[in-house]
């Protein structure tokens, strides 16, 4: 463990995070900006500015660890909050990768080989995406599963009980972090007979499965119970249309793979072995490795298998919109797998070179089908188009907003990007707020100045204030006077009495 | 004790006279009282445990004592004599050589033709030495039966015996006996802390529950975090020390030193056969067991009961006298008095140890540092599912013992010792005063004592199987007893904290301050918690919030969604560690069993002011679990 914090490896940290440093200032310089990332700035953004500081205010609709990683960056002096997410993705992709590399020298690699294997890894886009799109729930879900995968191949090995500990707190903890958790979580319940030590399954499977799932099903509970006890719907994480826990259920018709794909679980599972064979070669040349060590196929045929399954079962319930929001995945099993593969002979790490950089070739070229519109800007920045910057209209609004300082009743969900680009929600009234819902309750609100975005605009789905109010945007309220109209939205000012 | 005596020889080998020269085996045959194929099974025995004849016919029961010491003393040539008919003069008796009496097994009889004459059980050179030197080189000796000298011993010392049993320890060491219950300067302490949480009341009531909130939550914060680091450190392959069946195989018995084994038991009539059963299936030579059934004297049923088993010479009854306090640890204390092993252990009556465990402890102790003074071995339940009580039990205490132990013996932070099955290097158990026989956990305050005096308390994987409390009833009155020694143990340590810190180190210290007291206050303050949530839960009143600004709350809300499923997890994690897949699903009912942990803990309370040494006596033998039922695998993890 001292070993992991030697210079070299801070040095070697510093330098990978420079590159990855490098390539998102690249994406940003080419107009790329994530729509989810920006949302969680501003909720962050939000609560920070709110007279009280409340957990519950981010919402409980989303797993809520990226938020906290986030937090720190929003007190940096100087630090536009805007680039906390992508800060959090680069330390956190360097430093798994650093990891990576420490385990790997613990193998006994030269240090070109390592060097090799980097260059592999880093330059696939699915594991770019991951630590430079600004998507930290992204980046550390690389982390948590490069750790899930290595405790799944040494429990196939070992079979001590640290191993089953570990892996049910990750899949504990993984919940918090990332939506995607449920469906990789029910994905890994068929396939934990293959790494489970035999006797034990043999014994009683249903005790391995209770001490594996337990951790994860009382997180579950616990944030049902949050829920019930702050919002007094426990369900409210999965049934509110806001929720992340859904992921492309609401927007479903806008998504082509959804569109394709959608409802069904056989098929996209079909498909995405072909996205996986192109992308992620390594994982035939790994599994026909390691075929004659029983634990090591078996885990690693888990980590072939287990994003697969997941990506047939979160199609089939409209959450994934592109298989590489799993796929991605692979990158860290691949990382896991080849930390604990047997050292390798000269042929077998020329090999192993080899099939990595065809995955690289073979990953950039997979994003061509069927893509989600946020992974095609992503690929469209990356390979150096300027992407027409997007939402001006809530750009403008929030310089607008920013130069008069009233306060303003205003929906935070579809005016996130009003918040950001006004640089503060200080004298916002926002959704989670009292006055919001105190406001809300009176057939003319008690404020000073309401944002209301077009109900027929983007930006209006989920607007509580549109909602209440359908006709405020077109017609106005009574003694209250437009004040600003442009890019879908609309700003109310009480008249002076 | 014979002349076929293996490595220790007695002082009358090739120097007494004796029966023509012939050997104590040949003697006994000749007189018939044992057969020629036993002597060549004893001569077999001999060879491979390297132990004397004479204690391999005794603890074989194949020669009666009285014909078998009566036999030694003319194959020496010497007079027998019987004490019971023929007592020894007890003015010839000096108290402070007491002890070495019990240990040499010699006793001055009478003064005869001027010299004294010195009954003497078993002449070993260490024996002939110190009675020339107390009673002169022309002392004659004569020969009884060890049994008679340990009866005649505890017939006429059982007042000294007594006065050391109960207060060799408050005497020599006051501040670490719990003679006195709180001292002044605690009491002092409690009371300041009290008054200042009323005047802090009064003055400002919320602000007082709100602090009131944040220490309970961040003590409860803490304690999950000790338990985690707990469960991590204990979860560790290799973490207590193995022994492995190939290193007890390969262990020579005839190196294997005299193992003292002592049985406390005070109403126990109906389990001695199993008892009996259970310590000769120790796979250790009978010859060097020297095993301790300790009854009360007033227990009449118990005594008789032994008397009528007939038991073989390896089993000892020591009677206690009655005085007060009428405790366990006293008992042991009392018949500490009488062992004569390197090596000293407790069962109780219904305790079924793992036939290698006695080997198992001594390739333990091999391998642990030099200081280690005691081995702990595991305990658990054989009628783990006779009903759910005895479920929640065994949870508990595979969690306990499969993963505290061993982690709080990584971490070197004091181990409160199990009720039984410690096993501890004699001379250290003595040199420390052994047992505290005021403390009605005396186990787990040795535990503590023994880290103070720099000694360490390892693990080993042996398991020893007992009686699961059964019954609602009786497993709060067991529960209580030891709450309140939890509580007597930390009060006993805490009297300087800042020596204490100095003997234990930080984490020591604060392992100690979250095990041992930490566990005590965890049960008190959880009924309190419970009724503040049932009220907010079913009268949805307001009233609470203000004692919860968000922070606390927050907090709160941590401990008793992940703290609680957390602590539900680990007891799921030990039943599986230990095989026990059926008790799994159980665990989700841990909270119900907290509960009642807290009735015994607010019992104990009641008690450690009124009744401090009063011994709430469990009663065994209410199992319908056979004991040689022994549910599942004793192996660990895979």
């Amino acid at each position: 463990m001292r070993d992991l914090f030697a210079p070299r490896n801070l040095l070697l940290f510093l330098l990978l995070a420079m590159v990855l440093g490098g390539c998102t200032i690249w994406l940003l310089a080419h107009n790329y900006i994530n729509d989810v990332s920006l949302e969680r700035c501003a909720r962050l953004q939000a609560i920070l500015d709110a007279p009280q500081l409340r957990f519950e205010n981010l919402g409980l609709v989303y797993p809520h660890l990226p938020f906290y990683l986030l937090m720190p960056f929003f007190f940096v002096p100087g630090l536009s909050p805007v680039l906390a997410p992508y800060l959090t993705t680069i330390v956190v992709g360097a430093g798994l990768l650093v990891i990576w590399q420490h385990h790997l020298a613990g193998q006994g690699y030269s240090a070109w080989f390592r060097a090799g294997l980097l260059i592999a890894v880093v330059a696939h886009p699915y594991f770019l995406w991951a630590v430079t799109a600004g998507t930290v729930q992204d980046a550390l879900s690389l982390v948590l599963f490069y750790a899930f995968y290595r405790t799944l191949t040494l429990l196939a090995g070992e079979r001590d009980i640290r191993s089953f500990i570990v892996l049910a707190l990750i899949l504990a903890t993984y919940f918090f972090v990332d939506e995607r958790a449920v469906f990789l979580f029910i994905a890994l319940l068929p396939l934990l007979p293959l790494v489970a030590p035999r006797r034990m399954i043999r014994e009683s499977p249903l005790s391995v499965y209770a001490v594996v799932t337990f951790p994860f099903l009382a997180s579950v509970a616990s944030w049902a119970y949050l829920n019930w006890i702050f919002s007094n719907d426990p369900w409210l994480f999965w049934n509110s249309p806001e929720s992340s826990f859904r992921g492309g259920w609401f927007r479903a018709p806008d998504v082509e793979w959804l569109r394709l794909y959608g409802g069904m679980w056989l098929k996209p599972i079909l498909v995405s072995v072909g996205y996986a064979l192109i992308a992620f070669p390594a994982f035939v040349w790994l599994l026909a490795r390691v075929r004659r060590d029983r634990p090591l196929f078996a885990a690693s045929a888990v980590l072939f298998l287990h994003p697969l399954i997941a990506i047939g079962f979160g199609t089939m319930k409209y959450f994934i919109t592109h298989p590489m929001a799993m796929l991605f995945l692979f990158s860290s099993g691949l990382m896991a797998g080849m930390s604990l593969l047997p050292a390798l002979d000269r042929r077998g790490r020329r090999g192993a070179l080899a099939v990595l950089l065809f995955g690289v070739i073979g990953g950039w070229y997979s994003l061509n089908w069927a893509p989600d519109p946020e992974i095609r800007q992503w690929r469209d920045a990356f390979v150096g188009e300027q992407l027409v910057p997007r939402h001006q209209g809530d750009i403008a609004l929030g310089q607008w907003l920013r130069n008069h300082r009233q306060a303003t009743l205003m929906d935070e969900n579809g005016g996130f990007r009003v918040i950001v680009a006004r640089g503060d929600a200080k004298s916002l009234m926002l959704s989670f707020s009292d006055e919001f819902k105190m406001a809300l309750k009176r057939q003319v609100p008690n404020v000073e100045q309401i944002a209301i975005p077009d109900p027929a605009g983007v930006n209006a789905t989920g607007d509580r204030i549109d909602r209440e109010y359908p006709l405020l945007y077109s017609r106005g309220m009574e003694n209250f006077a437009l004040v600003y109209d442009g890019g879908g939205w609309r700003v109310y000012r009480r008249k002076e009495m | 004790m014979g002349s076929n005596a293996g490595p220790k020889k007695t002082a009358g080998e090739g120097a007494g006279p004796t029966v023509k020269g012939v050997r104590i085996g040949d003697l006994l045959v000749r007189a018939g009282l044992l057969r020629e194929t036993q002597l060549t099974e004893a001569l077999a025995l001999q060879k491979s445990w390297g132990a004397r004849l004479g204690d391999i016919v005794l603890a074989k029961g194949w020669v009666r004592p009285f014909d078998f010491y009566s036999t030694l003393a003319a194959h020496f040539g010497k007079p027998f004599v019987n004490l019971i008919k023929e007592p020894p003069d007890t003015s010839l008796f000096v108290e402070r050589d007491l002890p070495r009496y019990s240990e040499l097994l010699v006793i001055p009889w009478r003064r005869r033709g001027g010299a004294t004459s010195v009954a003497v059980a078993d002449p070993t050179p260490e024996a002939m030495a110190f009675i020339s030197d107390r009673f002169g080189s022309d002392a004659e000796q004569v020969f009884t039966s060890k049994f008679d000298i340990i009866w005649q011993l505890q017939h006429h010392g059982d007042a000294y015996f007594s006065e050391l049993a109960v207060n060799e320890l408050a005497a020599s060491n006051p501040l670490q006996s719990a003679r006195q219950v709180f001292t002044s300067r605690q009491l002092w302490s409690l009371g300041l802390c009290g008054a200042l949480g009323l005047a802090s009341l009064s003055c400002s009531s919320i602000s007082t529950l709100i602090l009131f909130n944040i220490l309970v939550a961040l003590f409860f914060l803490l304690n999950f975090g000790m338990r985690s680091l707990l469960v991590w450190v204990g979860g560790a392959p290799q973490i207590d020390i193995k022994v492995t069946d190939a290193e007890v195989a390969a262990l020579d018995e005839r190196e294997l030193p005299v193992y003292t084994i002592l049985v406390p038991m005070y109403r126990e009539a109906a389990v001695l056969p199993k008892l009996a059963g259970a310590l000769r299936r120790l796979d250790y030579p009978l010859a060097k067991l020297d095993i301790k059934l300790i009854l009360e004297e007033d227990d009449e049923e118990t005594i008789n009961a032994a008397k009528e088993l007939g038991l073989e010479g390896i089993f000892e009854i020591i009677r206690v006298p009655p005085s007060f306090p009428k405790t366990k640890p006293k008992a042991c204390n009392y018949a500490l008095n009488f062992a004569r092993g390197e090596f000293i252990t407790i069962y109780d009556a219904e305790d079924m140890p793992e036939p290698d465990q006695l080997k198992k402890v001594i390739g333990a102790f091999a391998k642990a540092s030099a200081n280690t003074a005691c081995i702990q071995a595991r305990l658990n339940y054989f009628n783990a599912n006779e009903n759910w009580l005895t479920r929640m039990f065994t949870l508990e205490y595979s969690l306990w013992f499969d993963f505290y132990l061993p982690a709080l013996e990584a971490l070197k932070i004091p181990i409160p010792l199990g009720g039984t099955s410690n096993h501890f290097r004699m001379p250290v158990l003595r040199q420390i005063q052994a047992w505290d026989p005021y403390n009605v956990t005396e186990d787990a305050d040795l535990g503590v004592r023994l880290t103070q005096h720099g000694y360490r308390v390892g693990v080993v994987n042996s398991t020893t199987y007992e009686e699961a409390n059964s019954r609602v009833g009786n497993w709060i009155r067991q529960r209580s007893r030891w709450v309140k020694g939890y509580m007597q143990t930390f009060l006993v340590h805490m009297r300087h904290p800042v020596d204490l810190y100095r003997s234990l180190g930080h984490v020591g210290f604060w392992g100690f301050q979250f095990f041992i007291g930490g566990t005590v206050i965890n049960m008190l303050v959880v009924p309190m918690l419970y009724g503040i949530y049932s009220l907010w839960l079913f009268s949805g009143t307001r009233m609470l919030e203000v004692a919860f600004p968000h922070a606390v709350l927050y907090l709160s809300l941590f401990n008793f969604l992940l703290g609680n499923s957390f602590l539900v997890y680990i007891a799921m994690v030990g039943a599986f560690k230990r095989h026990y897949y059926s008790l799994i699903p159980f665990a989700v009912l841990s909270p119900l069993y907290w509960l009642l942990m807290s009735v015994a803990a607010y019992k104990a309370l009641w008690q450690l002011v009124h009744d401090p040494f009063y011994w709430e006596k469990t009663t065994h033998g209410l199992s319908k679990v056979d004991s040689s039922d022994i549910m599942g695998p004793v192996a660990d993890c895979a």
